[in-house]
């Protein structure tokens, strides 16, 4: 179960001067019900692997499992529908994919494709809409006329609504202003505890790796260096360093603490951590100077 | 699907061809068009094939990559072909069905069809394969300056045309991109009907023009906030050099044509 790539590799356009090879040997594994987060710098081979455990690219070598789907090289286009309904993907800039007249019909639209009837997918496509906190009197405008967050919004929507088990997001907050981009990492943050999912995240958030995965997965020129927790990641000073990869702001401010001697007794995910860390160290401080 | 298509993309390496002028290898390619039709027998399309093979050898492009280039368009030249060889109006009949037969002068001209097919689509290669798009805008907006004279807007529409040059790869970015969101979302291209195939597509140009037309009106802009004005003279960055290496090139296709008239003639 979950997600297993075994020795893939991917070539673009092979067998022509354009030749590119995006993935090379990759092996990796994703639990099922675990939040990964997946980081590199650019042209690493992230969305490539995205597009591969979604059956939108078939491997030039290798096995891809996800659920109880194998993905080979000789998989037909055909099969591959099986993967596309377990798997939700979110691309980057979504709102670019809107095209019906109203929002309503633009979210019923996955769940339509993937045969469910008029009336059901009515219903998931309101279910969604109230998921992703779209007010309902926005529901039977055109999604052109909405502002670009909230076309965020429908388009995620329209991928929420096909009930996926594997909710896959390729930067879904890019271009978002601050808030926008907090209610959108809480949704998923709140559906993956919810519905049991397994979420992949690409992102060069690393506030957002730290905070919401519990799985890291780093990539460096179509391959795979390193699996692992956040905080163990994170930990590791020199080997970020090593690999130009950026540290989140509590981690470098805990670091910088360290450097004038004050410990902490762990690493904290998020600023509230860190209060209560801080909290707790003081009031350590506090009893042993009273002993004394 | 497109990415099969070498017709039309650029390679950029460095090679006598890729160093020629973009004037001279557009001018070169259209003139080759017309040089082939000069090639009525055996002789002059074998001399016309060497030379082609030999064009292609200058510009360091590996013949397997041109192969590949005339492959996508192997249903065009097939079905060209077939109708030359049985349709043909006169000739020695060898064979006959219904309304189809094959004479012998149908076979040839088939056959002449199909390399000058081939050839022609090698030489094009042959140009967008060495020169950049930015490159061959260029050259078009000099070769069209004579139209000036008739009030053809030529500036104008040598912008629009490095533009578009321009947003070619992006748009088929989008494309491809737009195409794999929906098909993430159920929506199927390869199966089903002639309709069904048609209506896959609405999901793919609705948001494809929406997209361009944003794209549009910022660009639009961002070239208004940097002074772009209709009308006005401007000065040009890129400046194309003829080198005597043009003038050759030149001269070797006025060779060609000379030899094959020979050919055409007194063979």
């Amino acid at each position: 179960m979950g997600i297993k790539f075994e020795s893939v590799s991917f070539t673009y356009q092979p067998q022509t001067p354009f030749a590119y090879q995006a993935l090379e040997n990759v092996s990796l594994e994703i639990p099922t019900n675990s939040y990964t987060a997946l980081i590199g710098h650019t042209g690493s081979g992230k969305s490539t692997i995205l597009q591969l455990l979604d059956g939108l690219l078939i491997p030039t070598e290798g096995l891809i499992t996800v659920n109880d789907c194998r993905i080979t090289p000789q998989t037909k286009q055909k099969t591959l529908a099986t993967v596309r309904s377990q798997v939700g993907m979110v691309f980057q800039f979504p709102e670019n994919q809107l095209f019906e007249q109203t929002v309503l019909a633009d979210v019923m639209f996955g769940p339509l494709n993937f045969g469910k009837s008029k009336e059901a997918a009515s219903r998931l496509a309101k279910e969604a809409l109230r998921l992703v906190g779209l007010p309902d009197d926005l529901w039977q405008q055109s999604p052109f006329e909405l502002s670009g967050g909230q076309m965020r919004r429908v388009a995620i929507a329209g991928v929420l609504a096909l009930e996926p088990k594997i909710l896959v997001l390729d930067e879904p907050t890019a271009g978002l202003d601050p808030k926008g981009r907090l209610e959108i990492m809480q949704m998923f943050a709140q559906l993956y505890q919810a519905k049991k999912l397994t979420v992949i995240l690409v992102t060069h958030q690393m506030e957002d790796v730290l905070r919401y995965a519990n799985n890291v997965i780093v990539m460096d020129t179509g391959k795979v260096v390193k699996t692992t927790t956040p905080l163990t990641l994170f930990a590791d000073e020199k080997w970020l360093k090593q690999h130009q990869l950026a540290t989140p702001k509590v981690i470098q401010f805990v670091q910088k603490m360290k450097q004038n001697g004050i410990e902490l007794t762990a690493l904290p995910t998020n600023v509230t951590e860190l209060a209560d860390l801080l909290m707790q160290k003081i009031k350590i401080e506090g009893d042993r100077q009273n002993d004394e | 699907m497109m990415n099969k298509l070498i017709v039309g993309r650029f390679l950029p390496k460095d090679s006598f061809v890729h160093r020629m002028d973009a004037r001279a290898k557009v001018l070169l390619s259209i003139a080759y068009i017309f040089i082939i039709f000069e090639a009525t027998n055996w002789l002059g399309y074998l001399i016309m094939g060497l030379f082609t093979i030999a064009v292609t050898s200058l510009t360091k492009v590996s013949l397997k990559t041109y192969i590949q280039g005339i492959k996508p368009l192997i249903w065009l030249i097939t079905f060209t072909v077939f109708i030359q060889m049985f349709f043909a109006p006169s000739g020695h009949v060898l064979w006959n069905y219904w309304i189809f037969k094959v004479t012998d002068i149908g076979l040839l001209n088939a056959v002449y069809v199909l390399v000058r097919f081939i050839l022609i689509i090698m030489m094009s290669t042959v140009l967008t394969l060495t020169t950049s798009p930015l490159a061959i805008a260029d050259a078009l907006e000099y070769l069209m300056k004579p139209l000036l004279k008739i009030k053809f807007p030529v500036y104008e529409v040598s912008l629009m045309l490095s533009i578009a040059l321009r947003f070619v790869p992006t748009l088929m970015d989008e494309t491809e991109r737009i195409m794999n969101a929906q098909r993430a979302r159920g929506v199927d291209f390869a199966n089903g009907g002639i309709i069904k195939r048609v209506k896959a597509l609405v999901p793919i140009l609705i948001p494809l023009f929406t997209n361009a037309m944003k794209r549009a009106i910022e660009l639009g802009d961002a070239m208004e906030a940097r002074g772009y004005q209709i009308d006005k003279p401007r000065s040009r960055y890129r400046i194309l050099v003829w080198h005597r290496r043009d003038t050759m090139a030149c001269l070797v296709f006025g060779l060609l044509l000379i030899i094959l008239i020979i050919i055409k003639h007194f063979i």
